[in-house]
C-alpha cells in the first residue's frame, strides 16, 4: 500500500466498516464540530486524507475534573477518540503504565514527533517558588509544560485552571498561578473553559484540529466560536421568563417548581459565553440551569471571583454588615438629598443673616438709602 | 420677564447643545429606572400572566423595560456624540478645565471655600467655576465609559456582528463580561449623584446670584454685571492691544431709553 496515511477512512477500513457507516459518521461528526451542513465535503475530505494526529496531555495545577468530563463524552465516545481518532501518547491519569517507563514515552514521543503532536494542558500553571506548588515526576510543571510545548503544533487549554488559572488563581492566588498562555507564547493555542468544559466540546475542539488540521476558528479570548459564540443567558430555554419578568426569588418557591428565570438568584447566564444553552451536559441530558440552579459562570475568567453566587450583585464589605452597591447608592441618595437640602437651608440663612449685619452696619453709620439698597 | 437691567446677557450655549441636553435629560432618566429594574427586577410577574407567551405583549414586562433601555440608550448615544461633536464648533459648549492656567487652580480654590460659606458674598465673575468644570469633564468621562460598556453588553448578543467584533475585545480588556455589567451598575449611581448637586447647584445659583443659570439651558444666556473673568473661552483669546469688534458669542440687551426702569437705573448712578 503506497502512501498510506493513517486517516479515519483508513481506520474504517481496517475494521471493515462500509463507506455508508463512513459517510454516516462524517454526517454526525460535521454536527458535533459546530459545523454547517455544507461543510460535509470538507469533512469527508478532511477524514479520508488528514493523518490522525499525535495527543500529548499534561495535568497541572488543577482537580482532574476535566478528565473526568472528558472521559464522559458520548458524542464521539471517548473511547473513539482516544483509541482511534487520535492517538493519545501520553496522559499520566489515563496511562495503564506508570513512573519511569512513561516518563521515558512522554520524553521519546516529544523527541519522534516534534512539531506536529497537539499539546492538551489541563490546570494552570503556579509560578511561586519556582512553582515547586506543582510537580509531575520530581520535575515543576512549569518545566515539563514548557519542554513539551516547544515541540507542539497547537496547544489546547482544557478547562478554566489551564485557561485562566481557575480556582487556585481566586484572590488572593497564593501560588501564583496563571494560565498556560501567560507561560507559553509563539504557538496557537486554543482555550477550553470551564469548570469542566462540556465533554462533547473536549472531544470536538481536538476533532476538529485532528480532521482539518488547523485551529478551529476563535474569538477575541481566544475560544472557538463555534462552542462560546452565544452567552447562556441568549440560549437559555428558561429565556421566555426572563423577558416576560418570571423569576425565581427563592429556591423553594412555586416560581422556582415552575421553572421560571433564575437571574434573581444570581444566575451568571447573561455574562456567561458556553454551549451548556444547546449542546447540554450527558449526552443532551440536562445543564445546571435546567436541573434549577443557576449558572455559576464557570468558563468565565475569574469566575470565582464573581461570587456570591446567588446574588447579581458582589457582595461590599462595610464594618458590622455585608451590603451590596445598589444599598449603598440608595443610602448616598438620600443622604446626598438631604445635603443639598441643608447646604441650601445654611446658605440662605447665611446670606440673610449678612445682608441683615450689613443694613444695620449702613445704617449706625448713616450711610442706608433706602431707595437705593431695598429693591 | 426676567429684569436683568443691570446685567448684560451672554449668550454661552448654543441651541445645538442645549436641545442635547435635554435629550440626554430624558434619556438618563428612563435609563437609570429602567436599569434598576433590568439589575434587581424587584416586582415580579407584575403582568399577572403566568404563562410567559403572553407577556411579550403585557405592557409591563423585562421585555419592555430592555426595548426601553435600548432605545434610550440608543438616544443618549448619539445626543453624547452630537454633543461633543458641537463642542469643537462652539466655544461656549466647551467649557473644560484648563489645568495649565494658573486661573483654573485660583477659581477652584475660591468656589470651594465659597461653598463652603466661608467667604459668604463673591463676586459672580465665571462663565463656569473650575469645579464645575472639572465636574462635567468627569460626567462626560463616565457617560464615555457607561455607553462603551452598555454598547458592549448590547453587540455581544450576536458576537460575530459588526458592533460584536469591535467590542469584544473590550470583554477581554475589562477581565469578564461580569466586571463589564458591574462596572456600568457601578458608573449608573455615579450618574443620580451628580443630577443631585447638579440640580442643587444650578438652581442655587440662579437664585443667590440671579445669573439665570437654570433657563440658560432654554435660552442660551446667562446675566452678568461685568465681563465674566474666563469670558476668552468664549470669545477667544485677545492678543494684546487687539480689539475684538464684534465677540462672536456675546449679545447685548438693547437697553431702552424710554423704559421708566432703564431711566430710574440711570438717575441711581
Amino acid at each position: 500500500m503506497k502512501n498510506r496515511v493513517n486517516s479515519l477512512w483508513t481506520l474504517f477500513q481496517e475494521r471493515r466498516l462500509s463507506r455508508r457507516t463512513f459517510m454516516k459518521s462524517c454526517v454526525a461528526l460535521t454536527a458535533i464540530l459546530g459545523l454547517p451542513p455544507t461543510m460535509l465535503n470538507t469533512v469527508v475530505k478532511a477524514a479520508e486524507t488528514t493523518e490522525l494526529p499525535t495527543v500529548i496531555w499534561l495535568h497541572g495545577h488543577e482537580c482532574t475534573g476535566c478528565s473526568e468530563s472528558f472521559i464522559r463524552s458520548s458524542s464521539p465516545f471517548t473511547s473513539d477518540v482516544i483509541l482511534n481518532m487520535i492517538s493519545l501518547e501520553y496522559d499520566d491519569t489515563l496511562a495503564a503504565a506508570s513512573g519511569e517507563p512513561l516518563e521515558e514515552h512522554l520524553k521519546k514521543i516529544i523527541a519522534e514527533k516534534n512539531g506536529k503532536y497537539i499539546l492538551a494542558v489541563e490546570g494552570g500553571v503556579p509560578l511561586d517558588e519556582n512553582g515547586v506548588y506543582c510537580t509531575v515526576g520530581g520535575r515543576t510543571f512549569k518545566e515539563s509544560l514548557l519542554e513539551a510545548a516547544k515541540g507542539a503544533a497547537a496547544i489546547i487549554e482544557y478547562g478554566s485552571c489551564a485557561s485562566w488559572g481557575g480556582i487556585q488563581a481566586a484572590k488572593p492566588n497564593p501560588t501564583n498561578t496563571v494560565s498556560v498562555s501567560s507561560v507559553v507564547s509563539g504557538k496557537p493555542i486554543i482555550k477550553v473553559p470551564g469548570c469542566p468544559p462540556i465533554p462533547e466540546v473536549m472531544t470536538g475542539v481536538v476533532m476538529h484540529y485532528a480532521l482539518f488540521g488547523q485551529i478551529p476558528p476563535l474569538d477575541s479570548q481566544g475560544r472557538p466560536k463555534q462552542f462560546y459564540g452565544n452567552r447562556i443567558h441568549d440560549t437559555c430555554y428558561r429565556r421566555a421568563f426572563f423577558d416576560s419578568g418570571l423569576f425565581v426569588e427563592k429556591f423553594d418557591d412555586d416560581a422556582s417548581k415552575s421553572g421560571w428565570c433564575l437571574y434573581k438568584v444570581g444566575c451568571r447566564g447573561p455574562q456567561t459565553y458556553n454551549s451548556c444553552g444547546n449542546l447540554r451536559w450527558w449526552n443532551g441530558l440536562s445543564y445546571p440551569i435546567q436541573s434549577g440552579h443557576g449558572c455559576i459562570g464557570c468558563s468565565e475568567k475569574g469566575f470565582w471571583d464573581n461570587d456570591v453566587f446567588y446574588k447579581r450583585l458582589p457582595d461590599i464589605p462595610l464594618a458590622n454588615t455585608i451590603t451590596t452597591a445598589d444599598t449603598i447608592g440608595t443610602v448616598a441618595a438620600v443622604g446626598a438629598t438631604a445635603a443639598v437640602i441643608v447646604h441650601g437651608a445654611a446658605t440662605l440663612v447665611r446670606n440673610k443673616y449678612i445682608d441683615i449685619q450689613e443694613e444695620k452696619r449702613l445704617k449706625e453709620q448713616g450711610l442706608w438709602d433706602e431707595k437705593k439698597h431695598n429693591n | 420677564m426676567l429684569i436683568h437691567t443691570d446685567k448684560k446677557a451672554y449668550v454661552v450655549f448654543s441651541l445645538w447643545l442645549r436641545i442635547f441636553h435635554w435629550t440626554m435629560v430624558l434619556s438618563v432618566t428612563a435609563l437609570f429606572w429602567t436599569g434598576l429594574y433590568i439589575g434587581d427586577p424587584g416586582f415580579a410577574a407584575i403582568t399577572g400572566n403566568p404563562e410567559p407567551t403572553f407577556a411579550i405583549d403585557g405592557w409591563f414586562s423585562m421585555e419592555t423595560m430592555r426595548r426601553i433601555h435600548f432605545t434610550a440608550g440608543a438616544i443618549l448615544t448619539f445626543s453624547f456624540i452630537f454633543r461633543v461633536a458641537g463642542g469643537f464648533y462652539n466655544r461656549g459648549d466647551r467649557l473644560l478645565p484648563k489645568f495649565r492656567q494658573k486661573r483654573y487652580w485660583y477659581g477652584l480654590r475660591e468656589t470651594t471655600l465659597h461653598y463652603l460659606m466661608i467667604p459668604q458674598k463673591h463676586e459672580h465673575h465665571w462663565l463656569r467655576n473650575s469645579l464645575a468644570r472639572t465636574a462635567y469633564l468627569m460626567v462626560y468621562i463616565m457617560f464615555f465609559f457607561e455607553i462603551i460598556t452598555g454598547i458592549t453588553m448590547y453587540s455581544m448578543i450576536n458576537p460575530n456582528g459588526i458592533l460584536g467584533s469591535i467590542f469584544a475585545p473590550l470583554v477581554t480588556m475589562f477581565g469578564g463580561e461580569y466586571k463589564v455589567h458591574l462596572i456600568h451598575h457601578y458608573i449608573a449611581w455615579g450618574f443620580l449623584f451628580f443630577t443631585i448637586v447638579h440640580v442643587y447647584m444650578a438652581f442655587r445659583e440662579d437664585v443667590m446670584e440671579e445669573s439665570g443659570e437654570v433657563s440658560a439651558m432654554v435660552s442660551g444666556m446667562k446675566y452678568y454685571a461685568h465681563d465674566p473673568i474666563d469670558l476668552e473661552d468664549l470669545n477667544g483669546k485677545r492678543r494684546r492691544g487687539e480689539r475684538i469688534e464684534k465677540p462672536s458669542g456675546t449679545t447685548y440687551r438693547p437697553s431702552n431709553p424710554d423704559d421708566p426702569r432703564e431711566r430710574e437705573l440711570q438717575e441711581d448712578d
